[in-house]
């Protein structure tokens, strides 16, 4: 399998009253093609600003990509024009987003919202593009869809309209699929479905998927590698496995320090990471983390660490210090 | 459906009669007496005097020494057996008449404003939203504001005044039916549907440029955009249709405005409406006029009230009225 996108020092810039917010800074990634990567962290912390950018969807004004490259099948989708840009986006890259409450458009029906990607990007009739569109509601579970083609959003719940989002998004059979946060609004249950069915579709469909989460539960069962951003920066990557079990980032080991598990005995309080995220339009001149982490010192004030590894492997981490942690002692090692 | 539009047309009744009664009520207020109105003209033109028994006469035959309750009940019942509350006591042209003569023109000029307000309106404001805070944008709201702070009357004397002074041009005095010659109906609709609809589609182009940029923030704009459609579906088909809410049912209150400009217009403009006719009347303390042209107007209003709630269930799947 060859690489199907490599971001390179993505940045991205928002105007806001108190100055230039860098809410992407400089990320780097790259996807194989199929697989499924997480990017995880706190809100605020650039992650699906990151996923937009991708798109070139930033409002602007306030917001600009100014600078990076995004190789998507061998293309820097920075350099096209908008109108290769717009045959690209919900046909090769389609998103799901937060909020299914909002994300369908209220006066449409759901067969218009499905039918015009696929009219769109596939050239498809009208009747073909509903054909297609039954399809597609039966393949995302929605029972009675022919007649559910004339309904509208309202009267959906929920779950029902995040599956036709992922019906929407999935119509043109995209090489890669951005989730963001696509399942934080559901409930439990529903999360748990619908993040099963984009797993199942998109292994079979060969799609990829970047998930954006803030929650790590979801990562760990879906991703098969991690990316953790603070402060508009990824700042630990590697393997599901290796970021679960040793965590190098003092902020990955907060972060999994505060997620309550049912797989491990514990009496103390749950931890928590202390201070809130930075201003990211006044970062300190090192390390962004330096004002909650515990291990801080001259070092880490003065000077941003890269994002490497001691020994050369593929987990990598943005911290001096990474390579004194031991594994979290609280994690044992799901399945 | 047809339900809830039995039961707004059935709670039209405690409107109509509340406002029937201050409309009567206002001009029993009103100081004047018709019967001297009437024989002072008759004696003016005869070049004779009257008594004190005409007077009287006059008024027991038009019904004015009733006392007010009885003169109420009369009008109200000739309102709803089809006469239109009797006829005018100057001209003794029955009311079915006057407003069969003088309604359709109201209406005409009312139409006229509102699509040449619609059709200048829609467009501009989408075009102001979508070029927010640039040079087009604060023309566009300039001339707005502009529309809505100058009055009519004056717009309409300013432009009577230059087109008589500066292009020896005045609107032609009388009017006539589209039907016969729609040339000649133009030509004196025209300015007064023009001025009008200035006021108009400068309040139109606000609610539509700010309900536009709402909409455009919207997370369904979003996800639109991210399905690689253009800016013209995404503006036509995802974001126009969720303006129009806002729009349609600011835009129907604001007729009710819009009428108050068309009786001042009509009256500058010579033209043969229900606003001349009511104010005609006023001044010649016509009271079976004056009450029921008010009705009728008052009537347009409700009506129109309702063809706008109508149109929202139209517009907005989620409504939908049982």
């Amino acid at each position: 399998m060859g690489t199907l996108l490599e971001v390179r020092d993505l940045r991205t810039e928002f105007n806001s009253e108190s100055g230039i917010v860098k809410a992407v800074d400089g990320v780097s990634y790259d996807l194989q093609e199929g697989e499924t990567l997480g990017l995880v962290g706190e809100s605020g912390c650039g992650k699906s600003v990151s996923a937009l950018s991708l798109l070139r969807l930033i409002p602007n004004p306030p917001g600009r990509i100014v600078g990076g490259e995004v190789i998507f099948e061998g293309q820097d989708l920075m350099k096209l024009t908008e109108r290769q840009m717009r045959s690209i986006r919900g046909n090769k890259i389609a998103m799901i987003f937060q909020e299914p409450m909002t994300s369908l458009n209220p006066v449409l029906t759901i067969g218009r919202q499905l039918t015009e990607t696929v009219e769109l990007h596939m050239g498809y009739s009208p009747e073909a593009a509903v054909r297609r569109s039954v399809e597609l509601l039966e393949m995302v579970g929605i029972p009675d869809a022919r007649s559910r083609l004339s309904n509208y959003p309202h009267q959906f719940s929920g779950g029902m309209r995040q599956r036709v989002m992922i019906a929407i998004a999935l119509s043109c059979t995209p090489r890669l699929l951005l989730a963001d946060e696509a399942t934080t609004a559901l409930d439990v249950t529903i999360q748990a479905q619908i993040l099963e069915l984009i797993k199942n579709l998109s292994t079979e469909l060969g799609t990829a998927v970047i998930i954006i989460t803030h929650n790590l539960g979801v990562v760990a069962r879906y991703a098969d590698r991690v990316n953790v951003m603070y402060a508009g920066k990824i700042i630990e990557r590697g393997t599901a496995d290796e970021i679960y079990e040793t965590p190098r980032h003092p902020y990955t080991r907060g972060l999994l320090g505060s997620v309550p598990r049912l797989d491990v005995d514990r009496e103390d309080r749950l931890a928590s990471i202390e201070g809130m995220p930075p201003d990211l339009d006044r970062l300190p001149p090192g390390c962004s983390f330096v004002p909650r982490c515990p291990h801080a010192d001259d070092h880490c004030r003065a000077e941003m660490p890269p994002l490497s590894s001691k020994d050369g492997t593929e987990h990598v981490y943005a911290c001096w210090k990474g390579h004194e942690f031991g594994p979290l002692e609280l994690v044992q090692t799901q399945a | 459906m047809q339900k809830y539009i039995a039961r707004r047309v059935l709670l039209f009744i405690p409107t109509l009669l509340l406002a029937s009664v201050l409309i009567f009520g206002i001009l029993r207020i009103l100081p004047g007496d018709v019967a001297l109105a009437i024989l002072g003209q008759e004696a003016v033109e005869g070049g004779g005097g009257y008594t004190e028994t005409q007077i009287r006469e006059l008024r027991e035959e038009l019904g004015l020494n009733d006392p007010l309750p009885i003169q109420y009940a009369k009008w109200a019942w000739s309102m709803v057996n089809g006469e239109f509350g009797g006829e005018s006591i100057r001209s003794t042209e029955p009311l079915s008449s006057i407003i069969a003569r003088r309604l359709p023109v109201t209406l005409q000029l009312t139409v006229y404003t509102v699509l040449l307000s619609i059709i200048v309106a829609v467009p501009l404001g989408v075009f102001s939203a979508l070029y927010q805070d640039k040079w087009p944008d604060y023309v566009l709201r300039m001339g707005a504001i502009l529309g809505q702070s100058m009055p009519n009357f004056w717009i309409a004397l300013l432009l009577l005044l230059f087109m008589v002074t500066q292009i020896g041009w005045s609107p032609p005095l009388g009017y006539s039916n589209i039907w016969v010659d729609p040339f000649h109906h133009l030509q004196i609709m025209i300015w007064p549907a023009l001025i009008l609809a200035w006021r108009f589609s400068a309040y139109m182009t606000r609610i539509t440029r700010s309900g536009m940029l709402e909409v455009l923030a919207q997370d369904y704009v979003r996800t639109a955009k991210a399905k690689g459609l253009g800016q013209q579906l995404v503006v036509r088909r995802h974001s126009l249709p969720n303006v129009l809410i806002p729009v349609i049912t600011l835009g129907g209150l604001e007729v009710s405005t819009l009428l108050g400009g068309t009786v001042i217009l009509e009256n500058l403009f010579g033209i043969p409406g229900l606003g001349q006719a009511i104010v005609e009347a006023a001044v010649g303390r016509d009271f079976p006029v004056v009450q029921s042209l008010a009705m009728m107007l008052v009537f347009f209003m409700l009506g129109l009230n309702l063809v706008v709630d109508i149109a929202y269930s139209y517009v907005d799947p989620r409504v939908r009225y049982s």
